[in-house]
């Protein structure tokens, strides 16, 4: 009969835990398992619920359990455990939890450190370690986001390792395809964008792979090329990315690369990266990587790169300037129209040679992009005359600056991935080259450090500036934006602060309801859509997908 | 690390053996530095082999004993890529044998060539060699060639076609017809093979007979046309895809009746080869059957052919190499494309090598074709992300429940 009890009282309790288990461990999974960022996203949590529950369990059970039975006792607490599991708040997730086996043997590290917690306890309260016991589960749960610290600490030295493994096969699998060509592409932004549109000229001639969505990480590259890497490849390219100095080196020990692209320099990550200066220098590990024998592709419009002095053959691309001499440019678009269809330019040589060029890809960042891809498959050997054709037909990166396809009352330029201040401020210039009713969903930048305050208030002054609406997705960042708007003289009943994205989508669709005669279409702009790390947690609304 | 390439050939065809020795052919001629070739013998019975011998076609004299020195095998996909495995699975023995980065389908006629392997390749997602399952399907269909042709505006023969229960059916109904459209001499034609397998020449009603019975033994439909009586036969072949083609030298194969016979094509004369092609090797197989090449024409109907061929190459939407044959009307002096073969016998190397490409070179060529059409398809879906707004229904209040 106690065992019966004892079984419900755990199986709630577990029920119960899961939830704070499985949150902890996907947002440690969401930092790519360092510690330091989790305990940045920690500070921003709220654990009310948690020392509540251990509260109300103290005082009710102190209250109990001089009345009633040990069983009693047990059962009654393992109600608690399961009502409160019951009522408690779900959130869906943007980016699901995926069950590697780093996270298994995480988890399962995590769980012996909990049995050994209860049951060392068991041994100082023997006498009445029953009657103790819940509140012992209740405090475990209180501690749950530490256990997970911990069990990720004791794991380290075996995950190195194991990655130690993986990069050591990755090696060797690249040192087996000797004639494979590599190409590293960093930048603070940009850089996804112009992997994704390399790989789609190169693909003209050549079998390409690419490192895929956002994989940047040492971790990631390692399994794309354990994965997907196969003999039929020619060109690998290889996005890279770098929170801290070092990080890119530790992929390029990895890939070499034979030529590398620095598509910007600006300031992203400054709370990792601290200053601007860490960030140059991080981005130019690319270029000592491929110093040798290999090619260096700039963006050349970018003040902190062009600042670089370098002894190392590059290729200098950007957007040249209409009627002047563009000398120190390699290649490089001119006359560049940009508007709601895409844009139209000139893609120049050096040697005098131009195409005209057209593309369905919005915005001009987009253009210096496709001049980076252009610089790349000209320099392995497409045919400059070929180029126009594929430039047309190249497609959007998804959820980069991508119009959708128009749902039945409004159309969306999906720029959810982006999250840097020139980027916002192209799609706003973008988003403003539409017609009709213009809204921007937005909930403002993060990981910027001192600026982050500055720059989003900027942002409202942008937006202010394009924008007959503006929803603010989440409140961390809303009164900076709201500020900006407000200083820019913007009439403030035309901001919405969203609890979360699909309260956000559902503002928007009212508004396409409202819409007067005249005023529409209606064109959404998705702007800076953040992982679900950076939701204001517990703040949602109820989810509405069950 | 090699490119891995399956070498699929034979089948359940009556061009069985030919692919075979063009299989071997292929394989002795491709780079092995390059590439790891796995052979993957289908038998008659449509089971799959592989193993060291199978590229030796004189061990074949001997199937059964080569069969029990051959590992049987099944195509798996699994996680995105393509394997070999052992069938059965033995006890603590891994099934696995090879991973296949491309195929390569060297099979002739119906049940292989005609769409079937290529559609088995498809659905695996295995990249492959040569034209995909419309065009193969296509090509393997006389009549479906013949209209596809046509509607193209490119020169064919008219023709009629039936289906064999319907001559059964009433006989004198499809011979007074096919007397009314044509005359004598006729040409009758099982419509789906190749290799000349069925075909004869008809000059009565008697001959009809026997000519349509004999076509109705291979296939269900028959197509029927005027028979030429004074042409040649020229062969041009072309390799490409939608975006550039390119035509081979021309050959005039050499008949010893009225036409080119499944014997004259590839049982060889061996002894009145006066302009046989330098054929490699001592290999059988097409590159050993008689034939002037390059054929005797004037530089115009040089001209013409490689262009129509390459016209008929886009026309069916073929990729890779194909062999394309013609009809030369020597009275009128009017060409026609008789017909159509998705995987030449031989992959017509020989015209190839009479234009100044090896028979490597080719094989080569026909790898980076194969790729550069499955990144043309990887393009067409390109989507992989998790999209956030994949849940939400635009505008519906029934998001909501």
């Amino acid at each position: 009969m106690f065992s019966v009890v004892l079984f419900v009282l755990l199986g709630s309790f577990i029920y119960f835990f899961w939830g704070g288990f499985r949150q902890s461990v996907h947002m440690l999974q969401l930092n790519s398992y360092y510690t330091e960022r989790f305990l940045q996203w920690l500070k921003g949590q709220q654990r009310k619920e948690a020392v509540y529950l251990m509260a109300a369990m103290i005082v009710i059970s102190f209250s109990i359990r001089y009345v009633m039975s040990i069983y009693l006792y047990l059962i009654f607490n393992a109600l608690i455990f399961f009502v409160v599991a019951l009522i408690r708040k779900k959130q869906p997730d943007k980016k699901p939890l995926v069950y590697t086996w780093r996270l298994k043997r995480l988890m399962i590290t995590a769980s012996l450190i909990c049995i050994a917690f209860i049951l060392s306890l068991g041994v100082l309260f023997r006498g009445t370690f029953w009657w103790e016991l819940p509140f012992l589960l209740a405090f475990l749960n209180l501690m749950v986001h530490t256990i997970v610290i911990v069990a990720n600490f004791l794991n380290g030295p075996i995950e190195r390792r194991i990655a130690k493994g993986f990069t050591d096969d990755a090696k060797r699998i690249l040192t087996g395809h000797p004639g494979l060509k590599i190409i590293g592409v960093t930048g603070s932004y940009g850089k996804t964008s112009t992997k994704h549109l390399i790989s789609q000229l190169l693909s003209l001639d050549y079998q390409v792979l690419a490192t895929p969505e956002s994989y940047n990480t040492p971790m990631g590259v390692v399994r794309t090329i354990r994965e997907k890497l196969s003999a039929t490849h020619q060109v690998f390219i290889v996005e890279m990315g770098a929170k801290k100095p070092g990080d890119i080196k530790e992929i390029c020990d990895i890939v070499q690369p034979h030529m590398g692209i620095i598509s910007s320099i600006g300031e992203m990550h400054l709370d990792t990266f601290h200053n601007l200066d860490n960030i140059i220098r991080t981005k130019f590990e690319l270029a000592d990587a491929v110093a040798k024998e290999g090619l260096l592709f700039l963006n050349y419009d970018n003040e902190h790169i062009r600042k670089q002095k370098l002894s190392q053959p590059v290729v200098r691309y950007g957007l040249g300037k209409a009627g002047e001499d563009n000398q120190q440019l390699d290649l490089w678009a001119e006359n560049v129209v940009s508007g709601p269809k895409g844009s139209q330019f000139d893609l120049c040589f050096a040697d005098g040679r131009r195409i005209a060029c057209q593309t369905k890809l919005l915005g001009k960042l987009n253009v210096l992009n496709i001049a980076a891809a252009a610089a790349v498959a000209t320099k392995l050997g497409v045919e400059p005359s070929r180029l126009s054709q594929a430039i047309s037909r190249l497609e959007p990166v998804p959820h980069r600056l991508q119009l959708l396809p128009p749902g039945p009352r409004y159309q969306i330029i999906d720029d959810a991935y982006n999250s840097n201040p020139e980027g916002s401020r192209q799609a706003l210039e973008t988003l403003a080259g539409f017609p009709g009713y213009k809204v921007i969903i937005t909930p403002g930048m993060v990981e910027l450090g001192d600026q982050e305050e500055e720059l989003n208030r900027r942002l409202g002054r942008h937006a202010a500036r394009f924008c007959d609406f503006i929803i603010i997705v989440g409140q961390n960042r809303s009164p900076a934006i709201m500020d900006g708007a407000r200083r820019a003289g913007y009439n403030e009943s035309n901001i919405y602060v969203a609890a979360d994205i699909h309260d956000a989508l559902e503002k928007a669709d009212q508004l396409a309801g409202d819409l007067a005669e005249g005023e529409g279409p209606m064109t959404v702009l998705l702007e800076n859509d953040l992982p679900d790390n950076y939701l204001d947690a517990g703040k949602g609304k109820q989810a509405r997908r069950k | 690390m090699k490119i891995q390439i399956g070498i699929f050939f034979g089948g359940k065809t009556v061009e069985h053996e030919v692919s075979v020795i063009t299989a071997a052919q292929t394989a002795a001629a491709m780079d092995t530095a390059k590439y790891e070739l796995i052979p993957v013998y289908i038998t008659k019975d449509n089971e799959m082999y592989t193993g060291s011998e199978l590229f030796d076609v004189a061990k074949y004299k001997d199937l059964p004993g080569l069969l029990s020195r051959s590992q049987r095998i099944v195509l798996l996909r699994e996680k995105g890529k393509i394997q070999l495995l052992r069938y059965p699975a033995k006890l603590f023995t891994q099934p696995f044998i090879a991973q296949l980065d491309l195929a390569f389908p060297i099979v002739h006629g119906t049940n292989v060539e005609d769409g079937s392997l290529q559609g088995y390749f498809q659905l695996h997602g295995l990249p492959y060699i040569g034209s995909d399952v419309g065009a193969s399907a296509c090509g393997m269909d006389k009549w479906v060639t013949k209209c596809l042709l046509q509607g193209a505006g490119l020169p064919v023969l008219p023709g009629y076609c039936f289906q064999s229960s319907y001559y059964f059916g009433d006989s004198q109904r499809i011979i007074s017809k096919l007397e009314e459209l044509y005359g004598y001499p006729l040409m009758v034609k099982p419509v789906n093979l190749g290799s000349s397998v069925g075909i004869s020449a008809a000059h009565d009603s008697e001959e009809l007979k026997e000519s349509i019975e004999l076509a109705a033994a291979f296939s269900d439909r028959i197509l029927a046309e005027p028979m030429l009586t004074n042409m040649r036969e020229i062969n041009c072949a072309v390799m490409g895809d939608s975006d550039y083609t390119e035509a081979s030298a021309c050959e005039e194969p050499l008949s010893t009746g009225e036409i080119l016979s499944y014997q004259d094509k590839y049982q060889g004369g061996g002894k009145n080869q006066a302009a046989a092609s330098k054929s490699s090797g001592g290999s059988k197989g097409m590159g050993s059957s008689l034939r002037k090449l390059p054929a005797e024409l004037t530089a115009e109907q040089e001209e013409e052919v490689k262009i129509l061929a390459q016209k008929a190459f886009l026309a069916l939407n073929c990729h890779g190499v194909i062999r394309v044959d013609f009809l030369l009307d020597q009275g009128e002096n009017q060409i026609y494309i008789n017909e159509v073969n998705t995987i030449p016998g031989s992959l017509a190397f020989y015209l190839w090598e009479a234009a100044g490409k090896s028979f490597r070179q080719m094989t080569e060529e026909l790898v980076q074709l194969a790729l550069k059409r499955q990144r043309a398809q990887d393009r067409l879906i390109w989507s992989n992300e998790v999209n956030i707004l994949s849940g939400m229904h635009w505008g519906t209040k029934g998001a909501k429940n």
